[in-house]
């Protein structure tokens, strides 16, 4: 186990730790010396969300929910259009059109397997949370025009990611790269 | 009445993390509701509202959403979920990574910080058991207050300014400043004011700086700020830095937490 797993594994077990004092602390700098600083931030944290959530004292409003949605929404699009279409495909080695998929939501989100998203939303340095409100959010733009499409786009159901993908006809080297984008780097 | 499937997250000492039994009471009786029906109860803000469903069981259902071929339940409780994770984010109003922060810009990054990494555990976990989710389902304000802190160090190394040199205070810890660490921890009467009073000072402990938060949380830990034996951690050693400098950050502190708290009572009167 790396040392920082080894660390999150900690800070996770004094996280949950029931109930959380002074002693808790106590015994888990005297354990772990050496990750004194974060049990004693993650501490102070700690109780401030035991004693809010007593006090049952969160009425604040969530901050300009529409106003994030709506960023979420720009930052996807762009990210996934244009001249960063072009240059996250090169990146990748994928077709256009496979980008263009996820930008026009061809694909039914449950289908598409988890590590490619999260993958894809690194490369087009976009946030994971982004990519699924985008996906979420089905009252978007009306599709582009793909790729080197003969027509006007219409409006279709969503594919599966597997048939989308078959769809696509990629070659070898696609393929390959589509292997290393759905592999899961095992970071935290 | 059948069990529910166990977490999977082992503790550093090898034990099953485990749901609350109250969360767990919570998910069957969840289970009888229609999809809409949970929804709609689970926006219910209010903690106190008898109606009202912990974030852990919405995390189990969601997690449940991965084999339905149909995403909008997916979305639904995703979206739920997103607004308790925001809410959760703004208890910490009083971070200061310096003095020229803005601290809504900070609550807004945390948010940030917290949803995404939220975000890429769900996405793991539908392909593959996510472990580290497990903290969600059981205790939920809890993992998120980890990811914060997490998000804290993180932007905090980023943006941490060039350390200043602390010059030592003559003197030694002077006896006023002994009674008023003894001061901060009154008698109190009743279990309410004993909430309102560590709400108070936990709130003023809050706002002071980071330097002086971590010694006098350490100091109500009972970790010693020096000491003769090697071997023992003291706030001197754990911080990098020479009993002098604890004994001023303390005395610091001491002295504003002194002042807000009396300025906290006089308002209350």
């Amino acid at each position: 186990m790396s040392t920082d797993m080894n660390q999150d594994n900690i800070l996770d077990d004094f996280a949950m730790e029931s109930p959380l004092g002074p002693e808790t602390l106590l015994s888990y700098v005297k354990k772990y010396p050496e990750l004194a600083l974060e049990l004693t931030d993650l501490y102070h944290e700690l109780l401030m969300v035991d004693l809010s959530a007593a006090a049952d004292a969160i009425q604040q409003n969530t901050k300009s929910v529409v106003g994030t949605s709506q960023q979420n929404e720009a930052s996807v699009a762009s990210a996934l259009s244009g001249a960063n279409l072009r240059k996250l495909a090169q990146k990748l080695g994928l077709p256009r059109d496979y980008i263009a998929g996820f930008r026009d939501r061809k694909v039914r989100f449950g289908s598409i397997p988890g590590p490619l998203l999260i993958n894809l939303a690194r490369s087009a340095s976009v946030n994971v949370h982004q990519m699924i409100k985008y996906f979420q959010d089905t009252t978007g733009p009306i599709p582009q025009m793909a790729h080197k499409a003969a027509g006007k786009p219409q409006g279709s159901a969503t594919v599966e990611y597997d048939e989308f993908v078959k769809g696509l006809d990629l070659n070898e080297s696609e393929l390959e790269a589509l292997n290393r984008l759905s592999v899961s780097d095992g970071q935290d | 009445m059948s069990s529910l499937p166990s977490l999977k997250k082992k503790t550093v000492e090898g034990k099953l993390y485990k749901r609350g039994a109250k969360t767990e009471a919570l998910i069957r009786t969840c289970l009888e509701l229609t999809f809409d029906e949970l929804c709609n109860q689970a926006e219910i803000s209010a903690r106190s509202h008898a109606n009202y469903i912990p974030s852990e069981v919405l995390v189990y259902f969601l997690r449940q959403t991965k084999t339905h071929n149909n995403d909008d339940q997916f979305y639904r409780l995703y979206q739920l979920l997103e607004k308790r994770i925001k809410r959760a984010c703004l208890y910490y109003s009083g971070v200061r990574l310096s003095d020229n922060d803005d601290p809504d810009v900070h609550i807004l990054d945390f948010q940030e910080f917290v949803l995404d990494d939220f975000a890429e555990r769900v996405m793991l976990d539908r392909q593959r058991y996510e472990e580290k989710l497990d903290t969600f389902e059981c205790k939920f304000d809890k993992a998120v207050a980890l990811r914060k802190t997490d998000a804290m160090r993180k932007m905090y190394r980023r943006d941490k300014p060039k350390e200043q040199i602390e010059y030592d205070e003559d003197g030694d810890i002077t006896a006023d400043v002994e009674r008023a660490l003894a001061e901060l921890h009154p008698d109190v009467s009743s279990i309410e004011d004993d909430m309102t009073y560590r709400f108070q000072l936990q709130r003023a402990i809050n706002s002071l700086p980071e330097d002086e938060r971590r010694v006098i949380n350490m100091i109500f830990a009972g970790i010693p700020s020096e000491s003769t034996n090697l071997d023992t951690p003291t706030i001197s050693k754990l911080l990098g830095c020479g009993p002098q400098t604890v004994r001023n950050r303390r005395n610091r502190a001491v002295k504003k937490l002194k002042k807000m708290l009396g300025t906290e009572v006089k308002d209350v009167n």
